[in-house]
């Protein structure tokens, strides 16, 4: 396994890499686009020591440890059109509660606590 | 003539009480109605398929330390189960275009996740036992993003 201090430094380097990169390519947006990657690469950190140590060992190699890191780019592709997935279903199950809310309160108030009419019609 | 307090007020039809709450009622179920939902509701049959497809695809994936050619009948079999559900997902409506992109989107051959895992087969032949393993799980989890959206749908 690479020394956890080079492994460590190497990570560093990637961060200030990171920086760099936003600084360059998305000018306007900087802060959040470095943030988001330096989040991503808090994630990957596990999977990329482990790849890292395999391809030290020769064990994979270079264009395998490239499919694999560029894999991480389409999983946040895939977790990002899960979240808004999840957040169109979460409007949908908030809208439902809201109407539901608003019919029984209506409901108690023009039928009674029981939802029967009263005997008065 | 008193204008502020006229004798005589236009006869407008009486509503029994009954018959005012009534339509209170359908004015609120229809209002509640009218609203559109966002997403499509769950559907069993597309989060069946989704697991069926997961765990024939982990097999396939088994298989790619041998030789592409040994497995290529069963992958053209599994691509074409998979563009007909995608077919089938689509048919769900626009409302399911979400779903339908994070198909295309493992699918993908020019891309990183299945699609490209099964063109990297195809293009060197067989893949190392290492690379299949580390694989794997990264496939898993992506299928599992889909199939754990379906099941988030509104049953």
């Amino acid at each position: 396994m690479p020394e956890t201090r080079e492994f460590n430094q190497m990570i560093r380097n990637l961060r200030g890499d990171i920086d760099d990169l936003a600084r360059l390519t998305v000018r306007r947006y900087r802060r959040q686009a470095a943030a988001d990657a330096r989040k991503t690469l808090t994630r990957m950190k596990k999977d990329l020591r482990r790849w890292t140590n395999l391809l030290e060992k020769d064990l994979l190699t270079t264009e395998d440890f490239e499919f694999l890191v560029n894999s991480q780019q389409d999983s946040m592709k895939m977790t990002t059109l899960k979240q808004s997935g999840l957040a169109l279903v979460r409007m949908d199950q908030f809208k439902y509660s809201f109407f539901n809310l608003i019919i029984d309160t209506i409901f108690d108030v023009i039928l009674g606590p029981k939802g029967k009419l009263s005997a008065d019609d | 003539m008193n204008l502020y307090f006229p004798s005589r007020l236009p006869a407008f039809p009486t509503l029994s009480r009954t018959t005012i709450r009534l339509c209170w009622m359908i004015a609120l179920v229809s209002l509640s109605s009218c609203v559109a939902n966002r997403m499509v509701p769950h559907d069993a049959h597309a989060y069946q398929e989704g697991q069926a497809l997961k765990n024939e695809a982990l097999n396939l994936m088994s298989m790619a330390n041998r030789p592409y050619a040994e497995s290529e009948a069963k992958i053209n079999t599994f691509q074409q189960r998979v563009e007909t559900h995608i077919d089938y997902e689509q048919q769900r409506g626009e409302k399911n275009q979400t779903t339908v992109d994070m198909w295309k989107l493992l699918m993908n051959p020019s891309g990183n996740l299945f699609g490209g895992f099964l063109n990297k087969w195809k293009a060197d032949g067989q893949l190392s036992d290492i690379l299949v393993d580390q694989f794997k799980r990264e496939i898993g989890n992506n299928f599992n993003k889909i199939i754990s959206l379906e099941n988030k749908k509104k049953k």
